[in-house]
């Protein structure tokens, strides 16, 4: 009991000593990301159903004629100093202004999307961990030009508190609105397969393999407590992904297994969460580490980043 | 609060944070938990709660000929399901589909359908106002570890 007691005890939330080499790859892949997500042109031009800011704020200015376009290209410039970790806070007020804008007035058309809020998060959570870092350290202005390597392991760190917070609350809202019943339920996934495959099928008209749309669903529903055994692991995935900040192994480890739960409903529901997965590659993987580690083990040198390693 | 000792409290909370672990994913958790849905916050509701009954929706021309709805529209299906249920909770003061007439049904519906228009590819638009539109809906059902499909005919805009 003592020994399992010392080792709850050892557990610990690590800040992990990201290289700075690192930090510049996960910045330059997430503002390549960033800059994916957003779309060419917003068609938006009525806000019928007001989703949060939109109660205050008229964003439809987005959808005027040339707007769009050169706000998206300003991006540009913030990406590049976000990326380089140059002016972070104010470029990073550009951005989260901009993604909060355009996610908000397509979420205010009456159906609410989630396909960009973890994105905005993420660089929601950078903004906030500038802005912490400006007010404590008020006397260094130099923070406007530079957070430091610390500063951005702070940052980085931010972001992978966001995502775990994001994949908590996904795993408390199924026991919440089930009522603590969801791996009862889980047979009942079958009507859901059903209803995805469905969807895909009408938003292409593209014909869908007939084993995911009929034959899964079945087994599901005849097989009630296979289903259970196999989609359980799911929902531990979402409410112990926390665990990823831990250190690099956990994240790793975590960030893959989230990731593999994400390939897994694609092929079994049609829904596609790749802005997830691909924050999960950047952020938790973090594959350029584990290759500079592998090349480091096999030719016994070259020190990967500073300070210790916790796993 | 003068700003040294706002920089004070906030160092303290930094603080606290630093040394509970995990302190900061439950905080943050909470929060999107309250905030419901307030871009970019949600409490990310989908597929949390599993009933045995559910209604997926498609469109087709008058004819009864199934339209590719990114293609034609750029929203998916299931996008057309929320803007009617949306539609569905302004008409009714807030009750699902469920509980709401049939007719009530069939004018959100319609109002779905409008949108949709208002919102396709001119050449589609052209095309569409001649042939007309339909919105189906099927509801799916599992009864006795057996699956159930029950479609019909939500709302329609003739062709001219």
């Amino acid at each position: 009991m003592k020994q399992f007691l010392a080792s709850l005890r050892r557990i610990r939330e690590a800040v992990i000593p990201f290289g700075q080499w690192e930090m510049l790859l996960m910045r330059l892949f997430c503002s390549l990301h960033f800059y994916e997500t957003l779309p060419h042109h917003v068609t938006f031009a009525t806000m019928p159903f007001p989703n949060g800011l939109a109660h205050v704020i008229d964003f439809t200015v987005l959808a005027e004629p040339g707007v769009w376009p050169i706000l998206r290209g300003i991006s540009i410039f913030c990406l590049i100093a976000y990326t380089l970790g140059r002016f972070s806070f104010p470029a990073l007020t550009y951005l989260v202004a901009l993604i909060v804008s355009f996610g908000t007035l397509r979420n205010s058309q009456g159906a609410i999307g989630h396909t960009t809020q973890l994105l905005a998060l993420v660089m929601l959570a950078q903004w906030g961990m500038c802005l912490i870092d400006l007010i404590i350290k008020p006397r260094k202005a130099l923070a406007l030009w530079r957070a430091g390597a610390e500063g951005e392991r702070r940052m980085i760190h931010a972001a992978r508190v966001m995502i775990a917070a994001a994949y908590l609350t996904t795993g408390i809202s199924k026991i919440e609105r089930s009522h603590g019943r969801w791996l009862v339920d889980i047979p009942n996934l079958s009507v859901q397969i059903v209803k995805t495959q469905a969807n895909d099928y009408y938003n292409t008209l593209e014909p869908i393999e007939p084993a995911l749309a009929q034959k899964l669903p079945d087994l599901i529903a005849e097989h009630p407590n296979l289903a259970r055994l196999f989609f359980a692991p799911g929902l531990l995935i979402e409410l112990l992904f926390f665990l990823a900040l831990l250190g690099r192994r956990w994240s790793a480890g975590m960030g893959l297994a989230a990731i593999g739960l994400h390939r897994s409903i694609e092929l079994l529901m049609g829904l596609d969460f790749e802005s997830h997965e691909v924050l999960l590659w950047i952020f938790f993987v973090n594959v350029p580490y584990w290759i500079a580690k592998g090349v480091a083990l096999a030719f016994g040198r070259l020190r990967i980043a500073q300070g210790a390693q916790p796993n | 609060m003068s700003s040294t000792a706002l920089a004070e409290q906030i160092r303290h909370w930094v603080r606290l944070i630093g040394k509970t672990p995990f302190l900061a994913v439950i905080v943050l958790a909470l929060l999107m938990q309250a905030t419901k849905e307030f871009y970019p916050f949600s409490h990310y509701p989908m597929y949390s709660d599993l009933p045995p009954s559910v209604e997926y929706y498609y469109l087709t021309t008058t004819k009864g000929e199934p339209l590719p709805q990114v293609r034609y529209f750029g929203f998916s299906t299931s996008w057309t399901k929320k803007m009617l249920n949306s539609r569905l909770k302004k008409i009714t003061g807030g009750r699902n589909i469920d509980e709401a007439s049939p007719a009530e049904i069939k004018e959100a519906g319609q109002q779905t359908l409008e949108y949709l228009m208002d919102h396709c590819k001119d050449h589609v638009r052209t095309a569409l106002v001649a042939e007309g539109l339909q919105l189906h809906r099927v509801l799916v059902e599992r009864s006795e570890n057996r699956l159930e499909k029950s479609p019909s005919l939500v709302a329609e805009l003739p062709g001219r």
